[in-house]
């Protein structure tokens, strides 16, 4: 079902895509030649497209302009790094029949994750960021109530945690600068916002079943950074579930750490 | 005041395009099948307990029954009966379906119901006619 509304938007977008390339087109003109009235009509009308499309334009730039005229000192940073995972999970009163024995792995498990954030100041006083990056998280799977099953031996779960996945991540923060050390050489900041994670990878098949994980996830990140002369900043976060990441009953807490690297994109290219 | 009421119809259209998207569902009894028989196939599951109402018995460490599913669909058990196995979905229950015979029989059909699947574990039940108490039968592919 999903696929088949993912097929039509992208069906729509490559129609408009299509009608706007056809209405953008510019056929040269012989001067030589005498025009038909259909020839001229379509010349007219390609104009016509040809405008508004130009006029559509201004007004986005306007608009955008407009919106964001508070947003200044924007530089655009490349970040890297490693993410370590963990999951808590309460299966409640949810049952299937499949069973899982029970692994703990109560351990915050290392990914990785990679993207770019624009830094800049709201209304030249406040420093804030916005970050978008791909993220690996491969979580550990702290699971906090089990079952067992007489006669036999062991715990079981009637819900497997996937572990590994791939998301798309976007987060606003609101820097706060600590005034410590120099703070012409060195910047201690402390950094605050939210942050929503888009499930990009596929669940596995154990819970394709029942569609258990939910596509997107926010949670609340928190963290420290040090700019160090403006070369590079190292950065240490911490992201907070501020909600499950599975579907009710089960009731999963995903929460990482951030260990990475940013640097302005133009010192390197 | 155009332009507001234009940014605020295009958001709106994202965020119905995306809750459209996200609401979808859709009838998951196939991958509900398919999984188990991804777990119950290729593997020979042997029987461990056999519990009907308070009596139990044990078949640890003994000769004991087994039976075998492959990835064609094809089962053996330990008593000679051959055939052809399916999983199906009845009500909200997912049965094994079996179609055998041996040499000398014609063909017998019979299902189980599954309680619980896993890699390693098969708890199946049935009720036999004329009873209420069913059996059920712990298998795992260990012996």
């Amino acid at each position: 079902m999903m696929t088949h509304y993912f097929n039509k938007f992208l069906l729509t977008l490559v129609l408009i895509l299509f009608i706007t390339n056809l209405e953008a087109q510019v056929f040269p003109e012989n001067k030589g030649t005498i025009l038909t009235q259909r020839q001229k009509d379509r010349l007219f009308l390609k104009q016509a497209g040809k405008e508004r499309i130009v006029k559509f334009k201004k007004q986005f730039y306007k608009t955008w302009n407009k919106v964001f005229i508070d947003f200044t000192d924007n530089n655009v940073m490349l970040l890297a790094g490693m993410n370590f995972a963990k999951q808590n999970i309460r299966a409640n009163d949810y049952s299937s029949p499949f069973i899982y024995a029970v692994e703990q792995k109560n351990v915050f498990k290392p990914g990785f994750f990679a993207g770019f954030r624009v830094d800049g100041k709201y209304k030249e006083k406040y420093p804030y960021a916005f970050a978008f990056s791909l993220n690996r998280y491969v979580a550990g799977a702290n699971i906090k109530e089990s079952k067992s099953i007489e006669p036999l031996i062991g715990e079981f779960s009637n819900f497997k945690a996937s572990e590994q996945s791939l998301s798309f991540n976007m987060t606003a923060l609101y820097k706060k600068l600590i005034p410590i050390s120099d703070t012409a050489k060195y910047k201690f900041s402390i950094v605050v916002g939210p942050s929503l994670d888009i499930r990009l990878s596929k669940q596995g098949i154990d819970n394709q079943v029942y569609n258990n994980y939910r596509k997107m996830f926010l949670r609340a990140q928190l963290g420290i950074e040090f700019e160090n002369n403006d070369f590079y900043t190292i950065f240490f976060h911490y992201k907070q579930g501020i909600h499950s990441i599975t579907k009710s009953p089960i009731q999963t807490g995903f929460n990482n750490f951030d260990l990475g690297i940013f640097i302005k994109a133009s010192d390197l290219f | 005041m155009k332009n507001i009421i234009a940014l605020i119809v295009t958001f709106l259209f994202l965020l119905l395009s995306i809750t459209q998207l996200a609401s979808c569902t859709k009838d998951r009894s196939g991958e509900e099948i398919n999984l188990a028989n991804q777990m119950l196939s290729d593997k020979t599951w042997y029987l461990d307990y056999s519990i009907t109402g308070t009596s139990k018995k044990t078949y640890l460490g003994q000769s004991t029954y087994f039976i075998n599913f492959l990835k064609n669909n094809s089962t053996k058990d330990s008593d000679g009966f051959e055939g052809t196995y399916t999983i199906k979905k009845i009500g909200n229950v997912l049965q094994i379906h079996l179609l055998v015979k041996t040499s000398s029989t014609n063909s017998v059909e019979y299902f189980y119901n599954i309680e619980s699947i896993g890699t390693n574990n098969l708890i199946l039940y049935y009720t036999l006619s004329g009873t209420t108490i069913p059996t059920k039968l712990f298998f795992n592919i260990k012996n």
